[in-house]
């Protein structure tokens, strides 16, 4: 099971990219602590996810081929 | 159509949107967001570069100018929004709405500027005359108390 995960704003510099496959992850709350256990620095900044365009909260199952986003605060304008 | 746009929206824009033919329009509300020259200590905003996570940006502005259409009953509403580096002076985000009376068109103009600010999937990195950078919203923006004090929250 694969997922894109995308990095928006300050985050893309946190974790040093834009995008990732992720693989044999199944719910936002795994996603959230497997990428947090790799970058700590994550653990500091608020965000919100998307999957698959749509703004989700935890609990949400994911599934093979989501496309996971994460959200910092928006500053458009 | 896209509702965002590589790099500045130009002013022609503003004068090709008035210059088609309109026969019922009695009002037309339109702002422009305009890249400000803030002062930090000993440098100051040169450039903005933003970034957007696209298709959900995209959904999000055509949802908007549909509910702006069907809510306030205008006539017409355009929204463009950059993406890329836009220079100090640049226009970065134009709202348009056409309407029969300037009542609704305010109205909508007013709610569609707060609705982009508020709901669009859209960040901007401001760039400074020493040649360092900072994203906007970032690090300190979880703390409620800095919400409170921060420029860029206006």
């Amino acid at each position: 099971m694969k997922m894109k995960v995308l990095f928006f704003g300050v985050l893309s510099e946190v974790v040093l990219c834009n995008e990732m496959t992720l693989s044999n992850i199944n719910s936002l709350a795994s996603l959230k602590t497997q990428l947090e256990k790799k970058y700590p620095k994550l653990k500091k900044y608020h965000y919100i996810i998307a999957v698959n365009e749509t703004i989700v909260t935890a609990p949400f199952v994911l599934n093979d081929g989501d496309e996971v986003a994460l959200l910092p605060p928006y500053s458009g304008g | 159509m896209s509702y965002l746009v590589d790099g500045a929206i130009p002013l022609e824009q503003v004068l090709h949107l008035q210059a088609q033919p309109k026969t019922q329009t009695g009002a037309v509300a339109f702002f422009l967001g305009v890249i400000r020259q803030d002062q930090q200590g000993d440098k100051h905003t040169v450039s903005i570069n933003y970034s957007a996570y696209k298709p959900m940006a995209e959904k999000i502005f055509a949802d908007l100018s549909n509910r702006l259409l069907n809510q306030y009953g205008v006539q017409r509403v355009v929204l463009q929004h950059t993406v890329g580096q836009v220079n100090v002076g640049d226009i970065s985000m134009l709202v348009w709405i056409e309407s029969k009376h300037r009542k609704e068109a305010f109205a909508a103009l007013s709610d569609a500027v707060e609705h982009i600010k508020a709901y669009s999937p859209v960040w901007k990195k401001e760039q400074y005359s020493d040649g360092s950078h900072e994203w906007v919203n970032c690090a300190h923006c979880h703390s409620a108390h800095h919400q409170q004090q921060h420029k860029h929250h206006d």
